[in-house]
């Protein structure tokens, strides 16, 4: 074989590997590109998920006072502890305020219900109707939530002796 | 005229294996500078999606921030709801008492007097259980009249209306029972708008 012929040999070899070598690369990079594409496609996505959100949370953010005290409220309606002693005070001073003197309360046994652990109460009370609307009133849209369940109301000597079986509640 | 070459074969052999060669050289040569251009082309085109990534990647970011300062109010709101719903179980559809009581005393006529007054409730009926006294059995008649005339009422039902003069009285004495259906359940929050700033 000829010099001329062994040159022109490795020249084919060289251009091969050049050849295959910058296919393979090509391939890669191609590859590449359609996976930039994809993760484009996927953070464009995410993009507009967080800007929805985001305009979510600022109208949060605009109602954040109204929001706070609905909690507030919210929260002592339903309070994480059972706090027998608040809800004795509210209906004492419930009863106080409408002048129909608490006879008798009596906290009967808690039931929970998932999250919800409810407080048989039993309650007396003892006045005129006008005063027992007022407390009716006063206990339905008091601070602490009170579900009353039954009523009895009787007429004796001119009183009104009001029995309440109702429930109070707190989350666990 | 015939053309005759006189050269030997294995020179001509020789020839047309060098120039197989020469043409071999070339169309790998063309192929490699193909291959290398394409190269340079596909990394080309790779500057301009990676730049475009990196930009939202940050904007990505930036947002992510920007929620991640307001993501105690998503937990506060989510709160709200959560307490809400559980204070909706709590209340389980109880009537409106302060209705049902103004509803059914403002109906009662004078000559009845009602001595005493059970109250519970199934689903969205106040069941209540009067009993009293009237100056006849009309007057119980004519009070059933109305409340059943009320569209409010079910269920009405006398268990007895009976003359008090067994027990030393001068009217007769009832017991009714009497079911209020509320088409609106009680609503703990009362509906506020919400003004905006």
């Amino acid at each position: 074989m000829s010099r001329n012929n062994s040159i022109m040999v490795v020249l084919i070899v060289l251009f091969s590997i050049i050849f295959v070598l910058f296919v393979y690369l090509a391939i890669r990079q191609a590859a590449h590109i359609n996976a930039l594409s994809s993760e484009i496609s996927a953070v464009q996505r995410e993009i507009s998920q967080r800007r929805t959100l985001i305009a979510q949370l600022k109208e949060l953010k605009t109602n954040e006072q109204f929001l706070r005290k609905q909690h507030d409220e919210i929260s002592t309606l339903i309070p994480k502890q059972p706090y027998e002693g608040m809800v004795l005070m509210n209906l004492q001073k419930s009863a106080d305020d409408c002048g129909i003197p608490m006879v008798m309360i009596r906290f009967e046994k808690r039931s929970e219900e998932g999250e919800l652990v409810s407080m048989p109460l039993d309650i007396s009370f003892s006045g005129s109707y006008p005063e027992f609307k007022d407390l009716l009133s006063e206990i339905m849209y008091g601070s602490r939530l009170i579900r009353i369940n039954e009523l009895d109301l009787r007429v004796n000597d001119g009183m009104l002796e009001v029995d309440i079986l109702a429930n109070a509640f707190y989350s666990k | 005229m015939k053309h005759i070459s006189l050269l030997p074969y294995e020179y001509k052999n020789r020839k047309r294996s060098g120039r197989i060669l020469e043409i071999s050289v070339v169309v790998m040569g063309i192929a490699a500078g193909i291959a290398v251009f394409i190269f340079v082309i596909a990394s080309v085109l790779t500057v301009m999606p990676e730049t475009e990534l990196k930009a939202i990647k940050a904007e990505n970011e930036l947002l992510q921030s920007d929620i991640d300062a307001l993501l105690p109010l998503k937990e506060l709101s989510d709160n709200v709801k959560k307490l809400g719903n559980l204070v909706e179980k709590a209340v389980n559809g109880q009537p409106d008492w302060l209705e049902v009581f103004g509803f059914i005393t403002a109906g009662i006529p004078d000559s009845i007097r009602v001595n005493v007054l059970s109250a519970s409730y199934s689903g969205n009926t106040a069941i209540l259980s009067i009993r009293g006294t009237a100056e006849d059995h009309g007057a119980v008649a004519g009070w059933m009249g109305v409340l059943n005339n009320s569209g409010s009422c079910s269920d009405i039902s006398l268990n007895y209306s009976r003359s008090e003069t067994a027990s030393g009285g001068n009217g007769i004495e009832f017991e009714l029972n009497v079911g209020i259906i509320r088409n609106e359940p009680f609503k703990l929050f009362r509906e506020v708008p919400y003004e905006q700033e």
